[in-house]
């Protein structure tokens, strides 16, 4: 047999496994098989490929299930966080409402007993009204506007929108009081959803901006431990890990820990 | 993908299909049937990672039993998956007690014809090795091979999961992937004969 014909033989050879030969072809193909050593050698080496490819097939499906696991934890903690923040945020707005109540109060009481007030009480009412940290607080202005963009990419975040997440925090770029205020939230959003949306060396790189003192840098190591495990960068998600573990008072000693033996 | 509810069928067809039909197919029946590990794990008792552990394996081998057709259809998917989870459990339920669980895929349920060849090799650690090829072809060829033989994308399919310019390049990259493999498999028999 030629070098030719062995040629055309070994490109039947995934038709011949798969049974999608014609009759004839097949029957060409195992005389073939008996004539021709070489040919006899390429089937096996080609089976033994296969058999290999789906081992490692069943091996990385499976590596996405764990992932998918881990995935799904990282995501319950967020939405822990976030009723948490719900809940304190319900708080802050109790509070505001009482402060408000009080403030009406106040006002009813001045207006009504203006008539026996003095001037000097007048002067004092008015200038409570007028307290800058009062209109600051009721302002529509700047404060208002980022407020608004703030919620709308909470929202955005929320609905697993990763991407118009980010667009949204490039919005609130533009509001430099407001991104010094909140770098590390802002950070850690933007790095959740980079991760979301696979980019993890991008995730990385925002999350590392986060200061180890900002109350959000715990959260931050966590993120940047999937970041660096689903990067594929499993040296570094073991050293951030481990530091996780260390710290005693860290929200995912357990987590961590659990993820750790995983990876060892 | 977790609020609709297949029908076995649909499933087997997607399975089989390939590409992106078998992905997702797949985490549908991820998410399908979770549930079933708080109820095994009710036996059991096993630490969070190996119940996980052991449903991923489960899955895997339904997989493949659902595209090689090992399923025969005598009960529901779901019936036959609990029995593969259960058993799965159970068995390194009993692993840990003596030793390590041991990686999914036993060299015995390869099929006739890739069990013969792997009869070649006496060890399994030598099979292990074998298997281990696939890792020195290089990350961007494994992912052509996997994505081809394994999740069964088309080649227009494989071009633009790996960057390819168009079908017939992914054919190409495909088959000089294959050949280095190949060649590889070649050396690592010879030095065993």
């Amino acid at each position: 047999m030629s070098d030719k014909d062995t040629s055309y033989y070994i490109n039947q050879i995934d038709s011949y496994l798969d049974g999608t030969l014609t009759k004839f072809d097949k029957d060409a193909f195992s005389t073939a098989l008996q004539e021709n050593e070489e040919l006899k050698n390429e089937l096996e080496h080609h089976i033994l490929a296969r058999a290999i490819i789906r081992q490692k097939g069943e091996e990385d499906l499976k590596a996405k299930f764990k992932d998918a696991f881990v995935l799904e934890q990282s995501d319950t903690a967020q939405e822990l966080e976030k009723q948490t923040e719900i809940k304190t945020t319900s708080k802050s707005w109790l509070l505001g409402l009482l402060l408000l109540l009080l403030l009406a109060s106040l006002a009813y009481f001045f207006t009504t007993n203006k008539s026996s007030k003095n001037t000097k009480e007048d002067t004092e009412y008015f200038a409570a009204i007028e307290d800058p940290s009062y209109k600051l607080f009721r302002s529509e202005e700047d404060m208002d506007s980022v407020s608004i963009l703030w919620n709308r990419t909470l929202r955005l975040f929320n609905n697993n929108e990763y991407q118009n997440t980010i667009t949204s925090l490039k919005d609130i770029d533009e509001n430099p009081d407001f991104v010094k205020e909140n770098s590390g939230k802002l950070l850690l959003m933007k790095g959740v959803s980079l991760m979301h949306l696979e980019k993890y060396k991008e995730a990385i790189n925002e999350l590392k901006l986060v200061d180890e003192d900002n109350p959000y840098y715990d959260q931050v190591t966590w993120n940047l431990a999937l970041a660096h495990y689903f990067d594929g960068n499993k040296e570094n998600c073991q050293q951030i890990l481990e530091t996780i573990i260390k710290n005693k008072d860290h929200y995912k000693v357990s987590d961590a820990t659990k993820l750790l033996g995983q990876l060892k | 993908m977790t609020t609709t509810q297949y029908p076995d069928e649909e499933i087997i067809a997607s399975l089989r299909k390939g590409g992106s039909a078998f992905e997702d197919m797949s985490m549908y029946l991820f998410h399908q049937y979770k549930g079933f590990i708080v109820k095994v794990n009710q036996r059991v008792h096993l630490k969070d990672e190996d119940i996980q552990d052991a449903y991923s394996d489960s899955l895997v081998k339904l997989i493949q039993k659902l595209k090689d057709g090992s399923f025969k259809g005598e009960s529901k998917i779901s019936s036959y998956f609990y029995s593969i989870f259960s058993n799965a459990a159970v068995d390194v339920s009993r692993k840990n007690t003596s030793y390590k669980n041991m990686p999914t895929k036993e060299l015995t349920e390869f099929d006739a014809r890739e069990k013969d060849l792997m009869s070649v090799f006496t060890a399994k650690d030598q099979a292990y090795k074998i298997i281990g090829l696939m890792d020195s072809i290089g990350a961007p060829c494994k992912q052509i091979l996997l994505d081809w033989g394994y999740y069964g994308f088309s080649m227009e399919e494989i071009a633009q999961r790996s960057s390819l310019s168009g079908a017939e390049s992914a054919r190409s990259m495909k088959y000089k992937c294959l050949k280095k493999l190949k060649i590889l498999i070649a050396e690592k028999l010879d030095s065993h004969v």
